[in-house]
């Protein structure tokens, strides 16, 4: 029985880390091949996803590249209705998304977000697990995602690959506790602590399945939140 | 800044990721009447464009075409992801799904829940050699045909296939048919003992 144990429970580990590095991976800019998908459109995983729309909501600093008639709006600062050349002005990504390197309209120059500067790469490389992704940024992936098709030099790509490598061991660490346990979850980017609720879940399924725990019928799980919210709400009238 | 209403939704959404917020009527006409305005600016705009020249408003209407799909967008999720989760309530819930919750829903969603609920229907009496199958039973594999329970509410006369009327009341316990108590247990009535 141990020496299963220690077989597989690697082996659980593995297929969740894996998943998520191949899913980082096929998502970046980090090889050419990948480039056409990634700028075919902004609507990933599907069109309908709640967690897109929210990473396309973040601000990204841009410099305005041409005289812009009648676009202060854009800018609550602007007391002019005109964009002149060399104003700064933080835009969501859904908008700036258009002015990336192929664009054929050069209005705007998309700059690269602080939290993804060279100081920050030096942090991230020196000990990637000290860095609070999630105060940084709640979709930090997601975001720098996004954040490599306006960067030139390329280094946002493989720098979010390496840093999601050498935190995924810590985070593969973290899943060996149980759920509850956990409390400072301000650490993690939202990606992260979804992958370490899956780890932390089959982690518990796992150790279930070794104590021949018979197949409970539960109630749903929808009923007994729902029953929950309602005895708080008696609880607080 | 345009979207910044719809955007709202989406919040919404996020910060009940468990269950279903009110339908945010006021909100949903806001964006819609965003929709219709930027349009109307927009085709104004674009014919002083055709019939000037004028190429410097070009970028503007670039950046209110870019808000009017996001909008959309931003509509769109919403719609949709609420559908979905109605739609999982109908395999959590059953068939009657508490008024608390019903109260949240618009009356189109309404009429999408007992569409459903009647395809659903239709389609698990066509299968099962024409006895029908119930598919949300069983949710796991059963290991035996009865199971001990206990009650967790006063839930009262509950009559048994073979004609057997039980009472159920708080902290009694049963040994009952899995087949027959499942759904209870799956309600919340019943608490299954291992």
């Amino acid at each position: 029985m141990t020496y299963q144990v220690v077989k597989v429970l690697p082996l659980v580990y593995l297929v969740c880390y894996c998943d998520f590095c191949i899913w980082l991976i096929f998502n970046l800019n980090v090889s050419t091949g990948f480039k056409r998908i990634m700028q075919s459109g902004s609507y990933f995983p599907n069109y309908f996803s709640v967690e897109d729309i929210i990473v396309t909501q973040e601000k990204i600093p841009c410099i305005v590249d041409a005289n812009l008639a009648g676009m202060g709006c854009i800018d609550q600062s602007c007391e002019t209705t005109d964009l002149t050349i060399g104003k700064k002005i933080e835009l969501p990504l859904w908008y700036a998304m258009q002015f990336d390197s192929n664009s054929r309209y050069k209005m705007l120059k998309v700059q690269i977000p602080d939290i993804f500067q060279k100081l920050s790469k030096d942090i991230c490389e020196a000990d990637s697990n000290a860095v609070d992704l999630g105060r940084m940024n709640k979709n930090f992936y997601e975001f720098g995602r996004y954040v490599t098709r306006f960067d030139n030099i390329g280094h946002v790509g493989p720098m979010l690959v390496e840093t999601c490598r050498e935190r995924s061991r810590h985070l593969m660490d973290l899943t060996k506790g149980s759920v509850n346990e956990f409390k400072n979850e301000t650490k993690l980017d939202n990606a992260e602590k979804e992958l370490y609720m899956k780890g932390s879940k089959s982690n518990e399924l796992f150790s279930k399945w070794l104590l021949e725990d018979v197949a409970k019928i539960q109630t749903a799980n929808m009923v007994s939140n729902h029953r929950k919210r309602k005895r708080a709400a008696i609880e607080m009238s | 800044m345009f979207g910044e209403q719809a955007f709202e939704l989406i919040k919404e959404l996020e910060r009940n990721s468990e269950n279903l917020p009110p339908f945010n009527d006021e909100i949903v006409r806001g964006v819609l009447d965003e929709i219709n305005a930027i349009f109307e600016e927009n085709r104004k705009d674009a014919n002083t464009v055709n019939e000037t020249g004028d190429r410097s408003l070009i970028p503007l209407l670039m950046y209110r075409d870019a808000s009017l799909y996001r909008n959309k967008r931003c509509v769109l999720a919403y719609l949709y992801n609420r559908l979905k989760r109605i739609k999982e309530m109908r395999w959590q819930f059953g068939v009657a799904i508490p008024n608390e919750i019903k109260s949240n829903l618009c009356e189109p969603e309404i009429q999408w829940f007992n569409a459903y609920t009647q395809n659903l229907g239709t389609y698990m009496r066509s299968i099962g050699d024409d006895i029908g199958l119930n598919l949300t039973d069983n949710v796991g594999p059963p290991k035996s045909l009865y199971v001990e329970v206990r009650c967790v509410t006063d839930y009262g006369k509950y009559e048994l296939e073979n004609g057997d009327v039980i009472l159920l009341r708080e902290n009694s316990q049963h040994y009952l048919p899995r087949v027959e108590c499942e759904p209870l247990i799956r309600q919340g009535i019943l608490e299954h003992l291992g």
